[in-house]
C-alpha cells in the first residue's frame, strides 16, 4: 500500500525507502497508508472485482444453479449466532445450521425455515421444559 | 441438618464403602472425526471384549446416541463403574454435499444429514443426564473452534467434571500441547484411541476423575 505523507501529501510508492529520513520533499516524518489509486481506477470499471461484491458473485452464481427461492441464505450469514432465537435453521432439506447455543442453553427447539421471520416452535420440548422448572 | 439426614448420610457413606462401588454415567463428545467411537469402542474393548459401534473416515457416522452400561474401569486401585454414553459429532452445520463429496448419493446424502442433526440435538439433550464429559479433539486441527469453544463454557456452567482427551498422536502432526494452552483448566491426556498410544493414562485419569 503507498504512502502518503500527512503534510505536503506527496505519495510514495510501496516500501519507498525515501521516507525512511522523512519526506523528501517537506521533511515531515508522518505518513499514512493510502490505497493506490490506479488499483482503484481499474476496480471502478468491473464493481465485481470490488471487495465485498466479489464474494457476492460468486455466492449469487452458487444461489442461482440451485432451486429457487434459497436467496434468503445469504442473509443469514452475517447475522450472529447469539442474536438467532432458533436452535436450528433448515436451509433446505439436508441442510442444516445448529445454534448450539441455544441448543445448549435452552430446553426448547426453535426451527427457522429458509424464508425469514418463519419459525417453527416445538411444542413437546417447550411444554417438557416447562414441566421440568415447576419441579 | 436434622438427624435423621445425617443418619441418612452415614449410611449411604457406609454403603458406598461396604460395596465400593462407584457409579458415573459419562459421555464421549467431541466434533465429528475426532475419534469418539474410536475411543468408545477402544475402552469397551479393553474393559468388557465387546465393541460399540462403526467407525468410518465419512463424518457423522454416528448419528444416534449409543450406550454401554456397566463398563468397569480399575486402574491404581481405584475402580469405577461407567455408563458410556457414545454421541454424534456436534457441530453448527450440516449439509448433505458434505456426504455426496464422499461419494453418496443424494437422496443417502440428505437422509444422513437429517440424522446427523438429530444426533446433535439429541447429544445436546443426553448433557442432562450425564455425570461427567470425556471430550475428545483431534490434536492435529486448531483447539479454538466454535464447537470446542462452546461445549466447554457450557459444561463449566453445568459443572460437569470434563476430561480432554487429545486424540491422534500417532499423527505427525499433532500437537496436544496446543490444546492444552488453549484450555489449561482442565485435565488432558494425549492419546491415540486408534493404536492405544498412552490409553493407560487415560484410564488412570478416568478411574481418578470420575470414580
Amino acid at each position: 500500500m503507498p504512502h502518503k505523507c500527512t503534510r505536503c501529501e506527496k505519495i510514495f510508492k510501496d516500501g519507498d525507502i525515501a521516507i525512511l529520513d522523512g519526506c523528501p520533499n517537506c521533511g515531515w516524518n508522518k505518513f499514512l497508508f493510502v490505497h493506490d489509486e490506479s488499483e482503484e481506477g481499474d476496480d471502478a470499471k468491473s464493481p465485481d472485482k470490488q471487495p465485498g461484491k466479489k464474494g457476492l458473485k460468486e455466492i449469487d452464481e452458487f444461489l442461482s444453479d440451485q432451486e429457487p427461492g434459497t436467496e434468503e441464505i445469504t442473509k443469514t450469514e452475517d447475522e450472529p449466532e447469539q442474536d438467532r432465537i432458533e436452535s436450528l435453521r433448515i436451509n433446505e432439506p439436508g441442510s442444516y445450521e445448529l445454534n448450539l447455543e441455544a441448543l445448549l442453553e435452552r430446553k426448547e427447539i426453535i426451527m427457522a425455515m429458509k424464508e425469514d421471520g418463519k419459525y417453527v416452535v416445538h411444542l413437546p420440548s417447550v411444554f417438557d421444559a416447562k414441566k421440568k422448572k415447576k419441579k | 441438618m436434622g438427624l435423621i439426614n445425617k443418619v441418612k448420610l452415614n449410611f449411604s457413606s457406609m454403603f458406598k464403602k461396604i460395596f465400593n462401588k462407584k457409579k458415573a454415567r459419562i459421555g464421549i463428545y467431541g466434533p465429528p472425526n475426532a475419534g469418539k467411537t474410536t475411543l468408545a469402542n477402544r475402552i469397551i474393548r479393553d474393559w468388557t471384549g465387546d465393541a460399540m459401534g462403526a467407525v468410518s473416515s465419512v463424518p457423522h457416522e454416528t448419528r444416534r446416541a449409543r450406550r454401554r452400561e456397566g463398563v468397569t474401569i480399575e486402574s491404581n486401585g481405584s475402580k469405577v463403574t461407567l455408563d458410556i454414553v457414545d454421541t454424534p459429532g456436534l457441530a453448527t452445520k450440516v449439509d448433505f454435499h458434505e456426504f455426496m463429496a464422499h461419494g453418496l448419493e443424494e437422496d443417502e446424502s440428505k437422509r444422513r444429514a437429517k440424522e446427523a442433526t438429530e444426533g446433535i440435538i439429541e447429544a445436546v439433550k443426553w448433557l442432562d443426564d450425564l455425570d461427567g464429559v470425556i471430550l475428545v479433539m483431534d490434536s492435529t486441527e486448531d483447539p479454538f473452534t466454535q464447537v470446542n469453544v462452546t461445549v466447554i463454557g457450557n459444561m463449566e456452567a453445568r459443572s460437569l467434571p470434563l476430561l480432554i482427551a487429545a486424540n491422534k498422536v500417532d499423527l505427525p502432526e499433532s500437537s496436544p500441547a496446543r490444546i492444552r494452552t488453549a484450555f489449561p483448566q482442565h485435565p488432558l491426556v494425549p492419546i491415540s484411541a486408534l493404536d492405544g498410544q498412552n490409553i493407560d493414562s487415560l484410564y488412570e485419569k478416568i478411574a481418578q476423575h470420575f470414580g
